[in-house]
């Protein structure tokens, strides 16, 4: 098993130092799966709304709930009930009180060996009535049905001075330090350095500075603590202003202020780096805390808890899943993992997930960087996340993408 | 920015690989003792095991030496085995099954498609089985859309009769010899998946579920039956349990003196007298679940919810208000059953809180007329239409008559169907779901598995995974 998850992550073009790391990982968290993911309902929601509605007479008083049979089922089951509500509804039905309903409805939906079914009880005075939609398993665990996932780190860049943010151009790399944004053009030996425009001089910056690039069509933005800077991507004319702006995040913000290394929602609660989360359960958004806990807000960005752990965060997405939104954290390295093959301590692992109900599953092996982790970016529904390690036995930063490749 | 796809898994293999050396690499060779209840008189796939214990232990040995062409993945829905893949026409009333590449008998020889169709014929009759190439065709008198998961049975596996008593197959393990006592299994050297780790697995038949837990904790046994009363105590001696899904059901089944809707009332009462999750999580030590219903929700793919029964039991001064012959029961136990005795004592501890006076019933010789017994039924890891229709068989058609007129769900029957028939079963309370209960082993402490647990979720065993450590230094200086 620990063989197959090995080979299963990919860390490209790196020389053996990440390669033995991940390795080193994969043994003490191999146990780790896919396996965990619950089945989805939603492909059989409308088949199930419309066999209920077929039974239910139209401008009824109906009352729907659903009954999981376990707790990972309620998330996708309460999206089922929504749309057999909406279905109801939308001909005429009026979603009442189950006091002052003519008509229970009862959805539940699991798996059994041979399918993924949904059930729906009708009950109407003494008569029940069963109907239900179901899709065969038989190809569950083919790879079609059920890709491996693994994280793919790509190398892009690396220096001696920090790495806030890099941002790829076609065979062009735009490269975000404390001191300069730098344009630079693919050459046969490497990257070759085009343009480079110093940035805040006369600012003095927090100790761990954050900074993120935005390019739209010819123009880039740099976002830093307390100030933006604006230009055209060829950085001929960028100019740097003090101001406090949102940051392009999964959540909306009120930008980094100044002297401090986190965000703030603008219900002022703090938080060092956001995903967005999927429609099904009623969470919206999974943020970082500055205190390293993952923990979850609804719609109205307003807490639901802790699920977890997690220094950073950001949101990535799966060619091979359309629509499953997954979660980019990292984490400190176990630190026997690290000892075991050699590796310094002080090392960080990325970590993918996912959230169900309000549950964190695993979706794919961990990945170990070559160093603390110093920056972890991805645009809102992107499928690719800038990953910056700072490497202290080199003394250098370097920037990676990362993606979710899918085996089948 | 070159990508090093290719070389990485090699060199992330090797490493891990040179880790795991320093750890404990598999090794092969040895011998794997297993203890079961069961007397075994045949592993052939096709004849019938004389009582539900040896029927348990062939579903579980018989798969390591004959194989099916399709099985049920642990994790849901069908694999191929010996077939490679599968397709049907005219609505399911014709299947080719395209055989897999290089799987050998254990004589040696390649398996055929022709030994695949022989095997078949020799156990459907109607079915016309032809071979086609690398394929199997088999043409049906009537369409069957789930005749894949039919092929699923041990019924089904292939088996090739080389003389009228010896027969070999395809799996991990050949039968080396079968006598009075004992089982003795050899690895397959050439076997498609890669040879068994282990030499050899000798089954030891006839040893009670105490003279196992005695060979194991001796040394005498790698893998043994355990009961759940008993997990407790070898994991406390740092022994590793290995357990399926639930399995086994154990479910109060009332007599027909007792069946009749004037006892409907009484009979939903105790269905609701004692406390299934205490007697799970105490009792059975939460090696076991509660259950509403006949079919756990991990095989029905519902919750219990939907078919349990609906009506309401009567109040404590409702019951003691009946007479005391209409609140008396005698609940009656099969005399091997430790386990289902302990059951049905802790019931009748709980019903008499609620007024029914229970007395439990060990028959031993003639015994007065029980009304009501408590029947333990073996669960078929397969599709819920196909899992309910062999609940019904097993509780008797006579059992089944009282509770409801529905038939069993036809094969491929949908979800709602099998819910349906389920929900007639237990409407009247005339069979009442108790427990659910997976099966469990004692795993020895020289026993190492490789990739996987000894038993699958499905309850099948892993023996071709598991290997065998080698003594310590300290034990293996001593004389």
């Amino acid at each position: 098993m620990e063989v197959l998850s090995c080979a299963a992550v990919g860390f490209h073009g790196r020389a053996p130092f990440p390669r033995t790391a991940a390795c080193a990982v994969l043994i003490l968290l191999g146990g780790a799966t896919v396996r965990g993911q619950r089945a989805s309902f939603e492909d059989l929601a409308s088949e199930l709304a419309a066999k209920i509605a077929a039974v239910v007479a139209p401008a009824g008083a109906v009352f729907v709930t659903s009954i999981p049979v376990d707790a990972a089922d309620e998330a996708p089951l309460r999206q089922v009930a929504r749309e057999v509500a909406r279905v109801l509804t939308a001909r005429g039905d009026r979603l009442v009180a189950a006091e002052a309903a003519a008509v229970v409805v009862t959805v539940g939906c699991s798996t059994n060996l041979r399918e993924r079914a949904c059930l729906a009880e009708v009950r109407r005075a003494d008569t029940r009535q069963v109907v239900s939609a179901s899709k065969a398993d038989d190809g569950r665990t083919s790879a079609d049905a059920d890709p491996i996932l693994a994280l793919e780190a790509v190398p892009l860049f690396a220096q001696r001075a920090a790495i806030l943010d890099v941002a790829p151009l076609g065979d062009r790399l735009l490269v975000l330090d404390p001191a300069a944004i730098t344009l630079y053009s693919r050459a046969d030996e490497g990257w070759r350095r085009v343009e480079s425009r110093a940035i805040g001089q006369a600012r003095v910056w927090p100790r761990d500075l954050r900074g993120r690039l935005r390019v739209s069509g010819r123009a880039i933005e740099a976002f830093l603590p307390g100030a933006v800077c604006r230009g055209p991507v060829d950085l001929s004319g960028l100019t740097c202003v003090d101001e406090r702006e949102p940051w392009p995040l999964a959540v909306d913000n009120a930008g980094i202020d100044a002297a401090r290394n986190y965000f703030q929602t603008p219900e002022g609660v703090s938080f060092v780096g956001a995903a967005a989360l999927g429609a099904d359960g009623d969470a919206r958004w999974a943020l970082a805390d500055p205190s390293g806990t993952l923990m979850l807000m609804d719609e109205r960005r307003k807490p639901l808890g802790a699920i977890g752990s997690s220094d950073d965060v950001a949101g990535l997405t799966a060619r091979c899943r359309p629509g499953a939104a997954y979660l980019l954290a990292s984490s400190r390295t176990i630190r026997g993992a690290a000892e075991r093959v050699d590796l310094q301590a002080d090392t960080d692992t990325l970590r993918l997930l996912r959230v169900v109900g309000r549950r964190l599953l695993t979706a794919a092996t961990p990945l170990v960087l070559p160093g603390r982790l110093t920056a972890l970016w991805a645009a809102p529904g992107a499928g690719v996340a800038t990953v910056v390690a700072h490497d202290a036995g080199t003394g250098r930063y370097e920037a990676f993408q990362v993606s979710i490749s899918c085996v089948r | 920015m070159k990508r090093f796809r290719s070389a990485f898994p090699a060199f992330a293999s090797a490493c891990l690989a040179a880790v795991i050396v320093s750890a404990a690499r598999p090794q092969y060779g040895g011998t794997l003792r297993i203890d079961t209840r069961a007397n075994i008189r045949t592993l052939d796939p096709a004849a019938s095991p004389s009582d539900v214990v040896e029927t348990a232990a062939s579903n579980r040995i018989a798969p390591l030496v004959f194989e099916p062409l399709v099985f049920v993945d642990p994790a849901g829905g069908l694999k191929p085995l010996l077939a490679a893949s599968w397709e049907s026409q005219a609505g399911g009333k014709r299947w080719r099954f395209r055989m897999r590449g290089g799987v050998r008998l254990h004589d040696g020889t390649p398996l055929e498609p022709w030994h695949v169709a022989t095997s078949l014929r020799g156990v459907e009759s109607t079915w016309t089985i032809a071979a086609d190439g690398d394929a199997i065709v088999i043409d049906l008198p009537q369409p069957r859309p789930s005749l894949p998961w039919e092929l699923t049975d041990r019924r089904h596996a292939i088996a090739v009769r080389r003389t009228p008593t010896e027969m070999i197959g395809t799996g991990p393990f050949r039968i080396d010899r079968i006598d009075a006592g004992r089982v003795w299994l050899r690895a397959h050297d050439s076997y498609w998946s890669g040879r068994p780790f282990v030499d050899i697995v000798q089954i030891e038949m006839g040893r009670s579920f105490a003279a196992q837990l005695t060979d194991l904790e001796v040394g005498r046994a790698d893998l043994i039956e355990l009961q759940p009363t008993d997990a407790r105590r070898l994991t406390q001696r740092g022994l590793q349990v290995a357990a399926s899904r639930p399995l086994d059901l154990f479910a109060l089944v009332f007599e027909p003196h007792r069946a009749g809707s004037s006892s409907e009332p009484l009979r939903r009462s105790l269905a609701r007298a004692f406390e299934r999750v205490a007697l799970c999580n105490v009792l059975l030590q939460g090696r076991a679940e509660p259950a509403e219903t006949l079919l756990p929700a991990w095989l029905s793919g519902y919750a219990p919810a939907f078919a349990a029964p609906a009506g309401l039991p009567l109040s404590r001064s409702a019951i003691m208000r009946l007479p005391v012959d209409q609140r008396t029961l005698t609940l009656r136990v099969e005399a091997g059953d430790a386990l289902a005795r302990s059951i049905a004592e802790r019931i009748a501890v709980d019903a008499r809180e609620s007024g029914v006076l229970v007395t439990v019933q060990v028959p031993a010789g003639l015994a007065p007329r029980p009304d009501v017994r408590l029947v333990r039924v073996g669960l078929d890891a397969t599709s819920p239409d196909r899992a309910l229709a062999r609940v019904m068989a097993a509780l008797g058609s006579r059992t089944v008559a009282l509770a409801t007129n529905e038939p069993a769900p036809a094969i491929g029957a949908p979800l709602d169907v099998v819910l349906r028939v389920e929900r007639a079963l237990l409407e009247a309370s005339i069979v009442v779901p108790v427990a659910h209960v997976p099966e469990l082993y004692g795993v020895g402490e020289r026993v190492d598995e490789w990739d996987a647990q000894p038993v699958t979720a499905t309850g099948g065993w892993n023996l071709a995974n598991l290997w065998l450590k080698p003594p310590a230094p300290e034990a293996r200086a001593r004389p």
